[in-house]
C-alpha cells in the first residue's frame, strides 16, 4: 500500500526579508500504485513538497498521511518511503553492495543472507550485478543513477520519491532511464512521486501530473488533460514544447481583435467566453501544432515567414506580422520559402481564451477543470 | 642529434635546439624553474642537515671547528647513558601524549559543534581561532601570569598544589599542556571545520532515510570524509609538539627539577650553554629519527589510500 494524502500543507521559512511561503496550502491525493509527477519551474516548491513527504523538512501547517497514518512527526526512516536524490547521494566510502544494504541493515532485522539475496536480486534487475564491489566514484553517471535507484528499490518501500533523478544525465541516457524507471515502477506497482522541472519527463512518464507554481497547485490531471485543457495560462505555457502562442485580444461581436490580426470565431464559442469573462482584456492561446496552414477555415490569418526550422519529421515556421509573432508546426514535407506570406487558420476546438488578469482559462469544459477535489477520488 | 638532421634548410634551428635534444631541453628548463627553491633548500636545509650529521660524529670544537676530532658513534652511545637525555625524552613524550589527543579531541568537538549555522557560530569560530595568531612569547607570558602567584589559574586551582602550578614538579607539565592546547587548538579546529563543511549534506539526508542515527552518521559518513584531515591534524600537531621549546623556556626554564625539560630545550642547553655541539647534534638527529618514525606510524595506522 502507498496512498499519500496531503491536506492543506504549508511550508514557511524565515529569512531576512520576512517569511517565505515555499508551499502554500497544498492539498493532493496520490493513489496507491500511481506514478505522480510534480512539475514546475525552479522555486515553485516542488522539491520542498517532496522533502516534506520524505520527512526531510518540517511541515509548517497541515497534515500528510501515508495510508492512514499521519506522518508529520514520524521520522523519515519510519515512513516507508525511499528516495532517489538528484546527485544520487551515494555513500562514497562504501561499495555498491554496502550502499544498497545500508538501509536494510539499519531498519530491518533481516539476516545477512537475506539482505545479500535481496541486494543481488535488485542489482540484477537494475543491470548493475557486476558492479556490486565497486565504489561509486568508479562508476559512470548512468551507473550511479542505477545504484541510487537500486538502493531505493531494495528497501521495498510503500512509496518511491524521486527528486529530479535524471537531470544529471546526458540527453540520450536520460531518455533511456526514463523508460527504465517507468518499467520498474510498473513492475513493482509501488506508488511513485516524481519531481522534475522538465515538462517532457512529466508528460511521458506520469499517470497524473501536478503543476506547481509559487507554492500553489495550478492543476492536477493526466498528461492528456493538462495538455488539452489547461486551467490557466501558466499551465498552458508550461506544458508543451515549443510552448503555446499567446496574443492579447479583445472580443467584439464574434470577432477576436488582436494588435495585428482579427479572427472570427463561432458564436457559440464567443458566448462561452463572454459568459465567463470578467473583463475585456483577454489572451488568445493556441498551440503551434494546432494551427493549420490552409484556407479551408471560416477565417484565416496571414503572416510572413521569418525563420524555418527543420526538425526531421516536423518543420517549425516562425511567422510575424507587425509585432505579432506566431510559431506554427507543419509536416516535415511541406516546403516554404523565406519571406513567403503564409495563410493559416485557427481551429476553434483548439482555441484557448484566458482572462488577461487572472490567467484563468475561460473556455475549459466543465468537469475538465481537474480541480484538487476531483483528484481525491482514489483508484 | 637526429633533430638537427631532420630540420635542414627550410627553417632555422636555434643554437639552443642544436645543442640539446627535446627531452634534455625540457629537463634543463624544468631545473631552471626549480632552481630558486633548490638553492634555498640546499643552503638552509640540506647543508645544515648534512653538517649536523657530520657534527654528531665528532667531538666538536666550538672555537676551532678544524680541531674537531672524529669519534664515530660515541656521541650516540653517550646519549643512551645520559639520564638528562632520557628525562628530556620522557618529558617530551609526556607532553606530546597529553597535548595531541587533547588538541585533536577538542578541535574535532568544536568543529562538529560549530558546523551548524547557529546564531553566533561565526563569532565563536573567530574566538576559538584567535589565540593561534599570537606568538609563543605572548602566549607564554600570558599563561605564566595566569599560573603565577595570585594569577587567575592559580586562584581557582590553588587547592590542587602548593604554591603555583609552575613550581610544582607534578603540575608544571600539565600547565604547559593547557597553555599549548589553548594556543594551538584553534588552528586545527579551523582545518577540521573546513573538512566537515565539505561533507555533502545530501549524504546525511540519504542516511536519515536509511535509518541512521547520529552515531551511525558520524561513524559512516562524517568520519570517513574527515579521515584525511584528521590524519593531517594528528601528524602535523605531533611533529610540531615534539619540538616544543618556547613554552618551557618562557614559563619554567625546564624546571622545576628538570620536570619540563624537553628534547629541544635540552638541545638548546647543550648548544648555547654548555657548547657541546657534537653531542647536541646527536640529540637533534635522534629527534629527527623519532619524528620520521611517528609520521610513518601514523600513515600506517590510519592509512592514506582514499578510494
Amino acid at each position: 500500500m502507498g496512498r499519500i494524502t496531503i491536506d492543506n500543507v504549508r511550508k514557511e521559512y524565515d529569512s531576512d526579508a520576512g517569511t517565505i511561503r515555499a508551499v502554500d496550502d497544498v492539498s493532493l491525493n496520490v493513489r496507491d500504485g500511481e506514478f505522480l509527477t510534480i512539475v514546475g519551474p525552479s522555486g515553485s516548491g516542488k522539491s520542498t513538497l517532496l522533502r516534506m513527504i520524505a520527512g526531510l523538512e518540517d511541515i509548517t501547517g497541515g497534515e500528510i498521511r501515508i495510508d492512514d497514518t499521519v506522518v508529520n512527526d514520524i521520522a523519515p526512516q519510519n515512513r516507508g518511503v525511499a528516495m532517489v536524490f538528484q546527485n544520487y547521494a551515494l555513500y562514497p566510502h562504501m561499495s555498491v553492495r554496502q550502499n544498497m544494504s545500508y538501509g536494510l541493515k539499519l531498519t530491518t532485522d533481516l539476516g545477512d543472507d537475506e539482505i545479500r539475496r535481496r541486494v543481488e536480486d535488485t542489482a540484477e534487475m537494475m543491470g548493475i550485478g557486476d558492479l556490486l564491489d565497486k565504489k561509486p566514484n568508479n562508476l559512470s553517471g548512468g551507473q550511479q543513477q542505477r545504484v541510487a535507484t537500486g538502493r531505493a528499490i531494495v528497501r521495498q518501500p510503500d512509496v518511491f520519491l524521486f527528486d529530479e533523478p535524471l537531470s544529471n544525465l546526458d540527453a540520450k541516457l536520460r531518455l533511456h532511464m526514463r523508460t527504465e524507471l517507468q518499467r520498474i515502477q510498473e513492475e513493482l506497482e509501488t506508488t511513485a512521486v516524481y519531481v522534475t522541472h522538465d515538462q517532457t519527463e512529466a508528460m511521458t512518464m506520469s499517470d497524473r501530473i501536478v503543476i506547481l507554481n509559487d507554492g500553489t497547485i495550478q492543476q492536477v490531471g493526466t498528461p492528456a488533460e493538462v495538455y488539452a485543457d489547461p486551467v490557466n495560462k501558466f499551465v498552458a505555457d508550461f506544458i508543451g514544447s515549443p510552448s503555446m502562442n499567446f496574443f492579447d485580444v479583445s472580443l467584439e461581436e464574434d470577432v477576436l481583435y488582436g494588435d495585428d490580426f482579427d479572427y472570427a470565431i463561432p458564436s457559440s464559442f464567443a458566448s462561452v467566453v463572454r459568459e465567463n469573462a470578467r473583463s475585456d482584456s483577454l489572451v488568445l492561446g493556441i498551440r503551434p501544432e494546432h494551427i493549420t496552414v490552409d484556407t479551408d477555415g471560416e477565417d484565416t490569418v496571414t503572416a510572413t515567414l521569418d525563420v524555418l526550422e527543420h526538425e526531421g519529421s516536423d518543420n517549425y515556421l516562425y511567422l510575424s506580422k507587425g509585432d505579432t509573432e506566431w510559431t506554427v508546426r507543419v509536416d516535415g514535407n511541406t516546403r516554404f520559402e523565406w519571406g513567403e506570406t503564409v495563410e493559416f487558420s485557427l481551429p476553434p476546438e483548439h482555441l484557448h481564451v484566458f482572462d488577461a488578469e487572472t490567467g484563468e482559462n475561460l473556455v475549459v469544459e466543465e468537469g475538465m477543470t481537474a480541480d484538487v477535489d476531483s483528484s481525491s477520488v482514489t483508484a | 642529434m637526429s633533430s638537427v638532421e631532420a630540420t635542414t634548410d627550410t627553417r632555422t634551428v636555434s643554437r639552443w635546439e642544436q645543442l640539446f635534444d627535446r627531452s634534455t631541453r625540457e629537463l634543463l628548463v624544468g631545473l631552471l624553474f626549480a632552481a630558486p627553491y633548490l638553492a634555498l633548500f640546499t643552503v638552509f636545509l640540506l647543508y645544515p642537515l648534512l653538517k649536523g650529521l657530520y657534527m654528531s660524529l665528532h667531538e666538536w670544537n666550538f672555537l676551532e671547528p678544524s680541531k674537531s676530532t672524529y669519534v664515530g658513534l660515541e656521541n650516540y652511545a653517550r646519549l643512551l647513558e645520559d639520564p638528562a637525555f632520557w628525562n628530556a625524552l620522557w618529558n617530551t613524550l609526556e607532553f606530546v601524549g597529553m597535548t595531541v589527543p587533547l588538541i585533536v579531541g577538542i578541535s574535532l568537538v568544536l568543529a562538529l559543534g560549530l558546523n551548524k549555522e547557529l546564531k553566533g557560530s561565526r563569532v565563536l569560530q573567530f574566538i576559538y581561532f584567535s589565540p593561534y595568531v599570537l606568538t609563543v612569547s605572548v602566549v607564554g607570558i600570558i599563561w605564566a601570569q595566569m599560573f603565577a602567584q595570585g594569577g587567575v589559574g592559580t586562584q581557582y586551582l590553588g587547592w590542587l598544589f602548593e604554591g603555583t602550578p609552575l613550581n610544582s614538579k607534578f603540575w608544571a607539565m600539565p600547565a604547559i599542556v593547557v597553555t599549548t592546547v589553548w594556543w594551538q587548538a584553534g588552528f586545527y579546529f579551523a582545518v577540521l571545520l573546513a573538512a566537515r563543511q565539505n561533507v555533502p549534506e545530501r549524504l546525511y539526508e540519504a542516511a536519515r532515510l536509511d535509518g541512521a542515527g547520529p552515531w551511525r552518521m558520524f561513524r559512516d559518513i562524517t568520519l570517513p570524509h574527515m579521515k584525511n584531515a584528521l590524519l593531517f591534524v594528528v601528524i602535523a600537531s605531533s611533529i610540531f609538539q615534539f619540538q616544543v621549546f618556547g613554552q618551557p623556556y618562557l614559563m619554567t626554564k625546564g624546571g622545576p627539577v628538570g620536570s619540563t625539560e624537553t628534547l629541544v630545550y635540552y638541545l638548546y642547553e647543550l648548544g648555547f650553554q654548555t657548547r657541546e655541539l657534537g653531542f647536541g647534534a646527536a640529540v637533534g638527529y635522534t629527534l629527527l629519527v623519532i619524528l620520521v618514525g611517528v609520521s610513518a606510524l601514523n600513515y600506517v595506522l590510519v592509512g592514506t589510500n582514499d578510494e
